[in-house]
């Protein structure tokens, strides 16, 4: 039996295997690896909240995502909350993710405890309601009712002064919308519904090329890719985090695929050149 | 190592998750449907604390918008599904109300999207910038316009493939589509690993204790 049969017939296990020994070995030994920031989706979204947001602007964020792509959302999220209670901007955070509501609250309290800011004052994490794109609608006209009066824990939006701010998703109290987006209901809903707000997406890499489109005709106007997106503007804003920290890994098992690509497509040819000859 | 409970409970269920990667076994069924379980639970919770209480209590008690009892009841007529076919009936109501709600809406708002993406599909093919001419953003207008133009034919059926200029064509589209399709499984690629990563960084440092 050949190198390259003995290949053909390997065991998905082991490729587990060292597919999971590419990934642990660099997070727990960082190399160090360079890192570029993308011209294209990841510094026109920090220029937008470093340069561009009027001072004390309000910020609709979006968690519309859950558990399964908190990995790559979450530290997105973190980053550019981070970004934006910094510059001294306010945001208030919805989710058209039922799950996504929780997990970004957990988000943002460890990213505020960090940076000083207050509940209420800085941020409101409003939530989820159900009703779908309906419900989204409903938030342009009144979004207190939209929200049923409460924020996600049922304290009343009446106690929060922030909240005194935003009657409804109107041009004139939101200077943007930023989304976190896994799938649908997402970004469709501001394309949409939501045209005249500048619209900057957190995206799961998955959904990258496909939203591409969006960006390229100005409907999006900046992205952050998956966990790349998030370690490029934790470069930005000069606060490496952990999405900085896991890029060795994230390389080295893209060099392994690559590797592995190569050598099934060696293993391919041979066996066909062998078959014929 | 973590003292936490709740971290401990966390790291078991993503072992057994990941224990599938061996073989399908009882312990990745088990973490399995305890997932499915708490998600509906959440979701039903949440829906209970979040929409319905405050609305009984915000809109129909305090403010008297008892406009939402009707609506309520016109929902719960969905339920009448479950029920024997004498009732079942009455619960094509909500959802010829919703459907002809969803797609009046629809059709109002979605053509906009993607007519802006088919307006910015027109583009200037010889750029010129401050009197300058831009030979990198034209050769990439030109990339656009020939891919765009060649999948488009490749989707074109109604004229003959035995044409030499549509089958030259749509070959070509059919490589572009390859080469984005590359890109998709490329990202799909990052965006999995990201996840692994994700986990993985919550077995070391939240639940082990490592310091990276």
């Amino acid at each position: 039996m050949s190198i390259w049969e003995r290949f053909d017939r390997i065991d998905a296990r082991w490729i587990y295997l060292f597919m999971a020994l590419a990934l642990i070995l660099p997070v727990l030994r960082p190399i160090g690896m360079p890192m570029s920031v993308n011209p294209q989706l990841t510094q026109p979204f920090y220029d937008w909240i470093e340069k561009e947001l009027p001072p004390n602007s309000l910020v609709i964020m979006d968690a519309a995502y859950s558990g399964g792509s908190a990995a790559e959302c979450d530290p997105q999220m973190a980053a550019n909350f981070r970004h934006l209670m910094k510059k001294g901007h306010k945001v208030v955070l919805i989710a058209q993710w039922e799950l996504g509501a929780r997990l970004s609250k957990n988000v943002v309290d460890a990213v505020a405890r960090e940076v000083g800011a207050v509940y209420g004052r800085d941020y409101v994490v409003a939530g989820w309601r159900a009703g779908g794109t309906p419900w989204m609608r409903s938030l342009q006209d009144d979004f207190w009712a939209g929200m049923t009066g409460v924020d996600i824990d049922g304290t009343s939006l009446g106690e929060f002064p922030l909240m005194q701010r935003l009657k409804a998703i109107k041009p004139d109290q939101v200077a943007g919308i930023i989304i976190y987006s896994a799938g649908s209901p997402g970004i469709s809903t501001y394309t949409q519904f939501f045209p005249e707000f500048p619209l900057y997406v957190g995206n799961v890499a998955v959904q990258v090329p496909g939203n591409m489109p969006l960006l390229q005709a100005r409907q999006v106007l900046g992205m952050l890719s998956g966990l790349r997106g998030a370690a490029e503007y934790e470069k930005l804003i000069g606060e490496p985090g952990r999405a900085t920290k896991l890029m060795d890994a994230q390389s080295v098992a893209h060099m392994l695929i690559i590797i592995l690509i190569v050598l099934g497509n060696i293993g391919y040819i041979v066996k066909n050149r062998q078959k014929s000859a | 190592m973590s003292r936490d409970p709740k971290v401990w409970v966390t790291a078991i269920m993503t072992l057994m998750i990941y224990s599938y990667l061996w073989k399908e076994n009882p312990a990745y069924r088990l973490a399995e449907h305890v997932f499915l379980g708490l998600a509906a639970a959440h979701a039903v919770v949440l829906t209970w604390d979040t929409a319905l209480l405050p609305r009984i209590h915000n809109d129909i008690i305090a403010q008297g918008k008892w406009q939402f009892v009707l609506f309520g009841l016109l929902g719960l007529l969905m339920y009448t599904r479950l029920t024997s076919a004498k009732w079942s009936w009455l619960s094509r109501y909500p959802i010829a109300i919703s459907v002809g709600y969803g797609v009046g809406y629809s059709l109002a708002v979605l053509p906009r999207p993607w007519l802006i993406q088919v307006r910015n599909s027109f583009r200037d093919l010889w750029v010129v910038k401050n009197g300058v001419f831009q030979a990198q953003a034209t050769f990439d207008e030109w990339v656009f316009f020939i891919c765009l133009m060649t999948v488009l034919s490749y989707f074109f059926f109604t004229v003959a493939r035995d044409l030499k200029f549509v089958r030259g064509s749509s070959l070509i589209g059919r490589y572009a589509i390859m080469v984005a399709l590359g890109a998709a499984f490329g990202n799909t690629v990052q965006g999995r690993i990201s996840l692994f990563l994700g986990r993985l960084q919550y077995l070391l440092i939240d639940w082990l204790g490592f310091v990276i």
